[in-house]
């Protein structure tokens, strides 16, 4: 964040990283919540196997999908150069 | 004004941002309406939740009702949105753009209420908790628990990647209402709609129109699998994961229509939803009005031609027995009915088409219906067999279920442009061109040039 920001800018900014973050724990809580439970099966030696094949799909998903929203949100907001005030839009 | 802005005129889409600017009364009052609705579901809800499972007509044999019966239709009519834009997105059929944004609320907003269905059939659900810390990776339940969840997520990534644009432009548009322009100004990144911004767009849109397209048909096949993965009577199918996604693709285009139809009367969007968008969609549901047909006869066919005694009680159930009125009123609704409508150019009009979706629309449900009561109802053990009727707390669950789905999508209309801007607006200054120009590189060189 540059010095060059009016404070109006930076509640902007910071509502916009709370969106971010929001989805960052959505998407990390879910793998969490599938390695808690391929961790379980392995305790009770539930078929493990099975437990791992679905999560190879899963979380690779959740994490891409991720990564598009990260890519969209970091591409819009970075490349949106300067406004004719001088400040960003 | 913002650079996102400065080549629209405000004025020549003024029709968009009436909905946002000068809400109509009639909206509103409906919306009221709707709310009632939903709270007279939740009253239903907070009752079977006191009472459990008794408040219903859920009882053995006939364990899954009207719940699993919404919750497989509502998840069906989500294949509205994505399945539908994406595919027209990829395509690049520059008719979709009006239509697109529509096709993709249906989506998100469907959703919810579909997985909401699926916790109004745990009556009391007091151990809703125990599949989060002791759920079995190996059950079906838990995939379809999470192929909706990631459906969901990437169903908003995908609403939302091509709404920023319009955040932008409704930013500058309300720069002179406090809340509402901070509001837009948090949701729209800065969007100013340079050609960085616009690639980074238009790749995020493409990624997302690809990956979409396999996760909207996993979701389908996935429920299918809660019943055919089990060996009850006319669920344990190997076709029942297309017959389902074939379904939901049916189901979801008629909700799209009749959403398009309504919100055309009430918005006055006659400018941008032409008939030609009707025809266009009545010709998709006419094709999925056959191909349903096609799975139904197989699924049918195949049943009646092994002859298990226990697939043919249900079979008999289903043809002549209690549940006769429903399979025939449904198979009159998913076939004739739309074949008779769409096959006819005289009939094919925004009224026929919107006929046609009203009753696939019921000829789906109650194609979900007959698929799971009446082989509960017959099960293949030998338990006695037992007949369903839903109670009242059921039906008004399931009221206040649509009302809800109704609401989420007049709230919507009510913060954001229903038909996407900036898409409507780069159709007209780039599209015809670029259209004008793929064609040109279809077709063969002429002689001139190629001796040349």
């Amino acid at each position: 964040m540059t010095s060059q920001w009016s404070w109006n800018e930076r509640k902007t900014f910071f509502w916009q990283v709370v969106l971010l973050v929001t989805f960052y724990t959505f998407i990390f809580g879910i793998v969490i919540w599938i390695l808690r439970l391929i961790w379980l099966s392995w305790q009770l030696k539930d078929v493990f196997s099975a437990s791992i094949a679905i999560s190879l799909i899963a979380m690779p998903l959740f994490l891409f999908l991720l990564g598009v929203y990260n890519y969209v949100f970091w591409g819009i907001l970075l490349n949106r150069g300067k406004s004719k005030k001088g400040g960003k839009d | 004004m913002h650079s996102a802005s400065h080549r629209l005129n405000f004025d020549e889409h003024r029709t968009l941002f009436d909905p946002i600017a000068n809400p109509k009364k009639g909206v509103t009052i409906a919306m009221g309406i709707l709310v009632a609705l939903s709270a007279w579901g939740a009253l239903c809800y907070f009752l079977q939740w006191r009472y459990g499972l008794g408040a219903s007509g859920l009882n053995q044999p006939v364990l899954w009702g009207f719940y699993i019966t919404n919750f497989v239709f509502f998840i069906g009519i989500s294949h509205a949105g994505t399945l539908i834009s994406a595919i027209l997105r990829m395509a690049q059929a520059e008719w979709r753009r009006p239509v697109t944004r529509m096709a993709e609320v249906i989506t998100v907003a469907v959703l919810f209420i579909g997985a909401a269905n699926i916790l109004f059939d745990l009556g009391r659900p007091h151990k809703v908790y125990m599949p989060l810390f002791y759920g079995r990776y190996q059950s079906p339940l838990l995939w379809d628990a999470m192929s909706i969840t990631s459906y969901l997520t990437a169903s908003s990534v995908f609403l939302y990647i091509p709404l920023i644009p319009d955040i932008a432009i409704l930013r500058d548009r309300f720069a002179d209402r406090k809340w509402l322009h901070r509001f837009y100004q948090v949701l729209s990144f800065g969007w100013n709609g340079n050609p960085k911004q616009q690639k980074v767009l238009n790749v995020g849109i493409a990624i997302m129109s690809v990956v979409v397209i396999p996760i909207a048909v996993s979701v389908h096949t996935v429920i299918s699998y809660i019943f055919s993965m089990t060996v009850q009577p006319m669920w344990h199918s190997t076709i029942f994961g297309p017959y389902f996604v074939c379904g939901a693709i049916f189901s979801g285009i008629a909700a799209l229509i009749v959403m398009m139809v309504t919100l055309r009367r009430v918005y006055h969007l006659e400018s941008y939803l032409k008939p030609i968008h009707f025809n266009y969609l009545g010709v998709l549901l006419l094709v999925m009005s056959l191909l349903w047909f096609y799975f139904t006869f197989s699924e049918y066919l195949t049943g009646f031609f092994g002859h298990e005694p226990s697939e043919m009680r249900v079979f008999w159930s289903k043809f002549t027995g209690p549940y006769a009125p429903f399979f025939w009123t449904m198979v009159f609704c998913n076939f004739v009915v739309p074949v008779i409508i769409l096959s006819f150019k005289k009939l094919k009009t925004i009224t026929g088409v919107l006929v046609a979706s009203i009753a696939v629309l019921i000829g789906m449900w109650l194609e979900r219906f007959t698929i799971i009561v009446p082989t509960l109802a017959n099960p293949r053990l030998p338990y006695p067999s037992g007949i369903y009727f839903p109670s009242w707390v059921e039906w008004g669950i399931m009221l206040g279920s649509f009302s809800f789905f109704v609401f989420l999508y007049l709230l919507f209309s009510r913060f954001f442009p229903i038909i996407s801007i900036w898409e409507v607006h780069e159709g007209k200054e780039v599209g015809v061109k670029e259209v004008e120009e793929r064609v040109k590189s279809y077709l063969p060189e002429s002689a001139a040039n190629v001796s040349t």
